[in-house]
C-alpha cells in the first residue's frame, strides 16, 4: 500500500516512485528476469502495447497447423513486433534461424546449451533457465510464447465441441439414455467408471430418495479449502458457520427453518452433513447451494482435537466434499464437485 | 476547511466486505466489534441492495446531544471524535444513533458497557498525539498522515467514497447522470440533514 498514491486510476500505471512504469500488482504474467523489470500485463492479450509494455498475442499452444490450415495469428501482431504475421514458440533453434541468436550473452547461450545436452535447438523459452530466450524476443517486439489463434473446437478432448450430458446423479433420469455420460475408461493410472455409477442411480430410482440438487461454490470471504482464510481472524469473523443455501419452498416443505441446523443428507454411502440452513430465493425451487471451503467438522461431530495444535481453524464447518458423490472430469480427472443430489431435513 | 462525509453507492456495492476486513485490520479491531458492517436487503432477491456502513459523522451528532459527560467533539473538518477518557459507557449514544454504530466491548446485565467504540473517519482520538498510545485506544490516524480513510480506499468497485463532502456528491451525481439511475446517498438526509440533489 506504500506507493498506492503513485498508481494512475485508468492506465493502473505507477508514474513514478519506486514502482514506476509497473502496473499496480505487477500482474501475471510479468515477464523475464527482475532486471528486465518487465511491468507485468494488466489485460491478456492486448495487441496495441508493445510487449515490454504489458502488451501480448494469443499463445500458441496447439501446433502451428491442422489438417493443411495455419493455427498462427492471421494479419495481427502486438505493437512494434519485428514479426509481422503469426510465429510459433520461440525455441534456441527459432532464434538462429531469424539470426537472433547472437543477441544472446555468452552465459545465456552456456545455459541453453547445457540443458539442450545433444540437441539444444530444441530447448524452448519455457525451460530456458537463463530467461534469455524471453529476454531477446521482447527486444525484437515479440511474445516467446508465439503468435496464433484461438481455437473453438478442441480436438484433443474427448468432446472437441462441449455437448451436453447429464450429471451421474440426475434429477431427470429420464434424459440419461440420451445424453449419457462419458462410457467407462481408464485414465492415468484409475479406472473413471462414471457411466456405470450413472446408471446404477437411475436403476435405484436414487432421484425419489433425494430430490434436491446440490451445487458448490465460493464466498467472498474464504479461498480453497479455506485453512488458512479460516484461520484469518478478519475473515472468519465474517462467515463463521457452515451452511446449505435452500428456498424458501423447499425449506417450507422440510419446516427448516432460516438460521436453523439441518442435515443434509447425501446419496452415497449413507453420508450426511450438518449445516445451518440459509433460506433465501437466490437459489430456485429444487436447489440447493454449499460452499467449499469448510473442514473440521465430520457428519455432526467436532474435529478440533484433531488438528495438531495451534494448526486449528478459528471457525471450523463440515465439508461439502462429504455428501458430494462419485465423478471425474476424463481430461484432469478432477472430481465431481459442482453436481449432484441431496435430501436436507431439519436437525 | 472541507467538510467531509462517506458516502455508499448501493447500485455499485457488491457485499464484499473489503471495507470491514479493511477497516478490522487498520486498526486492529476485535472480534464482535465492528465499526464498519455492511447490511444486505431482499437478500437473493431481485432488487437486492447492500449499504455499507459506519458512524456517518453527523451533523450535529445525536450521540454528542445524548452523552451525559460530554465524551464528544467534532474537529473541523466535521468528524465526530469520542474520548475513551471521558467515556462512562452507559449507553446512551447506541440509543441516540440513527446508524447503529456506536459499539461496546461488554455485555453485561448491569453496569458498565466499557467504553464505546466507533468509527474515527480513519482519523485517530481526540485526546492523544498520533502515535502508539492513541494507536492503541482509538485505531489508526491516517488522516495524519494525509491519507484518507481505509474502508473507501479499498473499496473494490468505488462503491464507497469518503472525502470532501462537495467532491465525493460530485462523482456520485456524475455516476448517476452517466448510468441514468440512482438510488441516492443512502443516510444523507439523516445524517447531513441534505440530499444529493440530482
Ligand atoms: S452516526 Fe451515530 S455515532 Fe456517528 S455521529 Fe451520527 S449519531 Fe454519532
Ligand atoms: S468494499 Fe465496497 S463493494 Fe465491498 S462491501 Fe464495502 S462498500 Fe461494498
Amino acid at each position: 500500500m506504500a506507493n498506492q498514491g503513485a498508481f494512475d486510476i485508468v492506465t493502473l500505471r505507477a508514474a513514478d516512485g519506486p514502482a514506476k512504469g509497473d502496473y499496480y500488482g505487477l500482474p501475471w504474467p510479468c515477464w523475464g528476469t527482475p532486471e528486465i523489470k518487465h511491468p507485468g500485463t494488466h489485460t491478456l492479450y492486448n495487441t496495441n502495447l508493445h510487449v515490454k509494455d504489458g502488451g501480448g498475442t494469443f499463445r500458441a499452444r496447439f501446433g502451428v497447423d491442422r489438417e493443411g490450415e495455419s493455427l498462427l495469428a492471421y494479419n495481427s501482431w502486438s505493437k512494434g513486433s519485428e514479426i509481422t504475421s503469426g510465429y510459433p514458440e520461440f525455441t534456441y533453434g527459432v532464434l538462429k534461424q531469424l539470426g537472433w541468436d547472437k543477441d544472446l550473452t555468452g552465459k545465456e547461450r552456456a545455459t541453453i546449451e547445457k540443458i539442450g545436452g545433444a540437441a539444444p535447438d530444441g530447448v524452448g523459452w519455457a525451460v530456458d533457465l537463463s530467461g534469455g530466450i524471453i529476454r531477446v524476443c521482447l527486444e525484437h517486439g515479440v511474445m516467446a510464447y508465439g503468435n496464433a489463434k484461438a481455437r473453438a473446437i478442441a480436438w484433443n478432448l474427448p468432446d472437441p465441441v462441449p455437448v451436453h450430458r447429464e450429471p451421474i446423479y440426475t434429477i431427470r433420469p429420464d434424459l440419461v439414455a440420451k445424453y449419457p455420460t462419458l462410457p467407462d475408461a481408464r485414465q492415468f493410472r484409475m479406472l473413471n467408471a462414471g457411466l456405470t455409477h450413472q446408471k446404477s442411480a437411475v436403476d435405484r430410482g436414487l432421484a425419489k430418495d433425494f430430490p434436491i440438487v446440490l451445487t458448490s461454490g465460493r464466498l467472498v470471504e474464504y479461498e480453497g479449502g479455506g485453512e488458512e482464510t479460516r484461520s484469518n481472524r478478519w475473515l472468519a469473523e465474517l462467515q463463521q458457520d457452515m451452511f446449505v443455501e435452500i428456498n424458501p419452498a423447499d425449506a417450507a416443505a422440510r419446516g427448516v427453518q432460516d438460521g436453523g441446523w439441518v442435515w443434509v443428507l447425501g446419496p452415497e454411502d449413507g453420508s450426511k452433513a450438518r449445516v445451518k440452513a440459509l433460506v433465501t430465493e437466490r437459489v430456485g425451487k429444487g436447489v440447493a447451494f454449499m460452499p467449499f471451503h469448510f473442514a473440521g467438522y465430520f457428519q455432526g461431530v467436532d474435529q478440533r482435537g484433531n488438528y495438531p495444535k495451534g494448526a486449528d481453524p478459528i471457525v471450523l464447518g463440515e465439508s461439502v466434499n462429504t455428501v458430494t458423490t462419485y465423478g471425474y472430469d476424463p481430461v484432469t480427472n478432477m472430481h465431481e464437485g459442482k453436481v449432484t443430489l441431496c435430501q436436507i431435513r431439519a436437525a | 476547511m472541507a467538510r467531509v462525509k462517506f458516502l455508499c453507492d448501493a447500485d455499485r456495492c457488491i457485499e464484499c466486505n473489503a471495507c470491514v476486513t479493511a477497516c478490522k485490520n487498520e486498526h486492529e479491531v476485535p472480534w464482535g466489534i465492528n465499526r464498519r458492517r455492511v447490511v444486505t436487503i431482499n437478500d437473493g432477491k431481485p432488487g437486492e441492495r447492500s449499504v455499507s456502513m459506519a458512524c456517518m459523522h453527523c451533523t450535529d451528532a445525536p450521540c454528542a446531544a445524548v452523552c451525559p459527560v460530554n465524551c464528544f467533539q467534532t474537529t473541523a473538518d466535521g468528524i465526530v471524535l469520542h474520548s475513551k477518557e471521558l467515556c462512562i459507557g452507559c449507553g446512551y449514544c447506541f440509543y441516540a444513533c440513527p446508524f447503529g454504530a456506536p459499539q461496546y466491548p461488554k455485555v453485561t446485565n448491569f453496569g458498565s458497557r466499557g467504553k464505546m467504540d466507533k468509527c474515527t473517519y480513519c482519523a485517530g482520538g481526540p485526546d492523544d498525539k498520533p502515535g502508539k498510545a492513541e494507536y492503541e485506544r482509538y485505531g489508526a490516524n491516517r488522516l495524519a498522515e494525509g491519507k484518507l480513510p481505509i474502508c473507501a480506499e479499498m473499496c473494490s468497485t468505488k462503491a464507497l467514497l469518503a472525502g470532501d463532502g462537495e467532491i465525493i456528491a460530485q462523482i456520485y451525481k456524475e455516476r448517476v447522470l452517466k448510468r441514468g439511475y440512482g438510488s441516492g446517498a443512502w443516510g444523507w438526509q439523516t445524517a447531513y440533514r441534505e440530499t444529493v440533489a440530482l
